[in-house]
């Protein structure tokens, strides 16, 4: 008899710890996995974008690829360049998909096919950023000069914008008031469309000689935050007068920034984290 | 039970022998552990060149097979300069930037300048892939900082080599302290997990000698096909001991060497039994009296004047003089 009220007991314990681990899990996100055993063409994916028609754009290492819910359809550029990968897209307001790659050549998508953009005086150098102007201009921004503007309706009208000091360029975001910011070897830069040229402003320090990997705009009034490659995260306003960013306590690396669709700002590490919310600033 | 014995060692030895790991194939630390280099050394560019570096950069190319299609890391040992192994003039006043490139540009085959052997070559050329300037950092003194995650692709594909190539610079953008590190090129940042297949080579070595009398350093150039000679050249050698040339061939061939701050050149005739192989050249430390923190650089070109690799890992493995015998039939009278 003791031992049956035991055993209920036990019983009871499990099922209640079951239970609760059920409603524990409702609450979280689900993951699925995929990788090259379902036909993604390489297991290192740079960039990831969705088309007007829900299609996610896969940018891999082994080349660039179509999801359909099922299955991975690869995509081949108009070449077939074999040693090519896309670093970088970007969906324009319009829902076109941009694609920035390795060797310097850009992309646009048509349907599942692929425009090559021509582009003259390209360094050769991998694109780091696609973003668009508020004159609703495409920007291109490889990492070395020239910057490429590029009307979004005619993708054939292109123009270079050369940055004048040169400085490898890793991120870039535009201010509510135009202006530019890029993301260098060690140091942000405030820069400024003037005709053909980009002309700096201002030179922001203080990011620990690190390298700038990602900046994002906030929702709140012009500010940004800004990672690092091995320094963490910052946050910088550039209109409160002092012009410095503020660390955020721990986060060593990050790969990316990114606005979610309850523009909560997510932010990735190379340590397959994500996390969201961003933290409060250190002291 | 004499034939089980027998049967036992033969197995215990073929055991033990497949234990012990190629030299060739496993070792992608820099310096190579059969080199028996303390550390690479690269001084702030207000350095006095009898410091014993005569550019202020130091560049390394890592070679990644093709078949190996995981991810890597780049790892600097002691990447700060300040705190235990660096070399101090004064203050810690010196910043040190170390920058991996890939992509095209990068192969030194392809391109030239990317050696960057000459004042003015362009040698950064390629897609910056990480980058990061040390100073006098205790978070970095005596541990590494890796850089990576990369991808192999994102390297520069190198057909005779069957390889992705990457290369890192090393620069003292300021100050005048020596910076003494090593590369170790891993699978994992957190650990040293070697790359199966994987190598490192230099055109300009330039390299600490250990404190020690007895010690002996070796570096390991790559004798390609078409080679009838080598001009080599070494710098701030400092007058410390003998500079041996072995090879298969060469049983320990005695090259000029340099004194404090100068350069020590001479022609080194390659025999057709030394193609396809490495040279071992060896650094014999004086033995009256002691020379601390002896700083070297070396590098050698052709007869065509193109520059030789330092291979980490020697190709081949290490060249072990081997002395010429003949038979001869004695006639019986």
């Amino acid at each position: 008899m003791r031992l049956c009220i035991i055993r209920k007991i036990v019983i009871s314990t499990f099922v209640c710890l079951f239970l609760s681990s059920g409603v524990s899990r409702s609450q979280a996100y689900r993951f699925r996995n995929y990788g090259i055993e379902n036909n993604l063409p390489g297991e290192v994916v740079y960039t990831l974008n969705q088309d007007q028609s829900g299609y996610l754009w896969v940018g891999t290492a082994e080349g660039l690829s179509r999801f359909d819910g099922f299955d991975f359809y690869k995509v081949q550029f108009p070449d077939s360049s074999a040693e090519r990968y896309t670093t970088v897209s970007h969906k324009d307001k319009n829902g076109r998909l941009w694609f920035g790659c390795n060797d310097g050549t850009l992309f646009y998508a048509e349907g599942s096919e692929l425009k090559q953009v021509s582009l003259s005086g390209s360094s050769g150098t991998g694109f780091s950023s696609i973003l668009e102007g508020p004159d609703g201009y495409i920007y291109a921004m490889a990492q070395r000069n020239p910057l490429f503007r590029i009307n979004a309706a005619k993708p054939a009208e292109v123009s270079s914008i050369m940055q004048e000091s040169d400085p490898n360029m890793f991120a870039a975001c535009f201010t509510t008031g135009g202006n530019l910011l890029i993301g260098t070897q060690e140091n942000l830069l405030i820069c400024k469309l003037s005709g053909d040229s980009l002309v700096t402003t201002e030179i922001v320090e203080g990011f620990d000689y690190s390298r700038i990997t990602a900046i994002s705009k906030l929702t709140e009034n012009d500010s940004f935050l800004i990672g690092t490659d091995g320094s963490g995260i910052y946050k910088f306003s550039p209109g409160d007068g002092s012009n410095q960013p503020s660390r955020f306590i721990g986060y060593p690396g990050l790969e990316f920034l990114a606005t979610s669709t309850q523009n909560r700002e997510c932010c990735g590490s190379g340590s397959n984290r994500i996390r969201s919310p961003c933290p409060r600033t250190g002291p | 039970m004499k034939v089980n014995t027998a049967i036992y060692r033969f197995l215990l030895f073929t055991l033990l022998t497949a234990l012990i790991p190629l030299p060739d194939l496993f070792s992608q630390a820099v310096p190579g552990k059969d080199e028996n280099i303390p550390y690479l050394v690269t001084f702030g560019k207000n350095g006095e060149t009898s410091w014993g570096d005569n550019d202020f950069r130091s560049i390394f190319f890592f070679t990644i097979p093709r078949d190996y299609n995981r991810q890597f890391y780049i790892k600097v040992f002691d990447p700060d300069a300040g705190g235990e192994n660096d070399e101090i003039q004064g203050l810690w006043d010196s910043r040190t930037l170390f920058s991996v490139y890939g992509g095209k540009g990068v192969d030194p085959d392809k391109n030239i300048e990317s050696r960057g052997l000459e004042p003015d070559d362009n040698f950064k050329s390629g897609n910056l892939l990480a980058s990061r300037v040390f100073g006098n950092d205790a978070r970095y003194d005596n541990g590494y900082y890796a850089f990576g995650p990369f991808n192999p692709t994102e390297g520069e594909f190198n057909e005779k080599w069957k390889s992705y190539i990457f290369k890192i610079v090393c620069e003292g953008v300021s100050g005048d302290d020596g910076n003494l590190f090593r590369y170790f090129l891993s699978r994992e940042a957190g650990s040293d997990l070697p790359i199966e297949g994987a190598n490192a080579f230099t055109y300009e070595y330039t390299f600490r000698m250990w404190n020690d009398m007895k010690s002996i350093a070796h570096i390991y150039p790559y004798v390609d096909t078409g080679i009838v000679s080598i001009r080599q050249k070494n710098f701030d050698w400092d007058d410390d001991g003998v500079i041996l040339v072995v090879s298969t061939y060469k049983q320990g061939l005695p090259v000029p060497i340099s004194n404090e701050d100068d350069y020590a050149e001479s022609t080194i005739p390659v025999e057709q039994q030394e193609i396809g192989k490495s040279l071992d050249f060896q650094f014999h430390k004086k033995q009256s009296s002691l020379v601390r923190n002896n700083n070297v650089v070396v590098s050698l070109k052709n007869q065509r004047g193109d520059a030789l690799q330092f291979f980490s890992s020697p190709i081949g493995g290490v060249p072990v003089y081997q002395p010429l015998t003949r038979i001869r039939k004695i006639q019986k009278k």
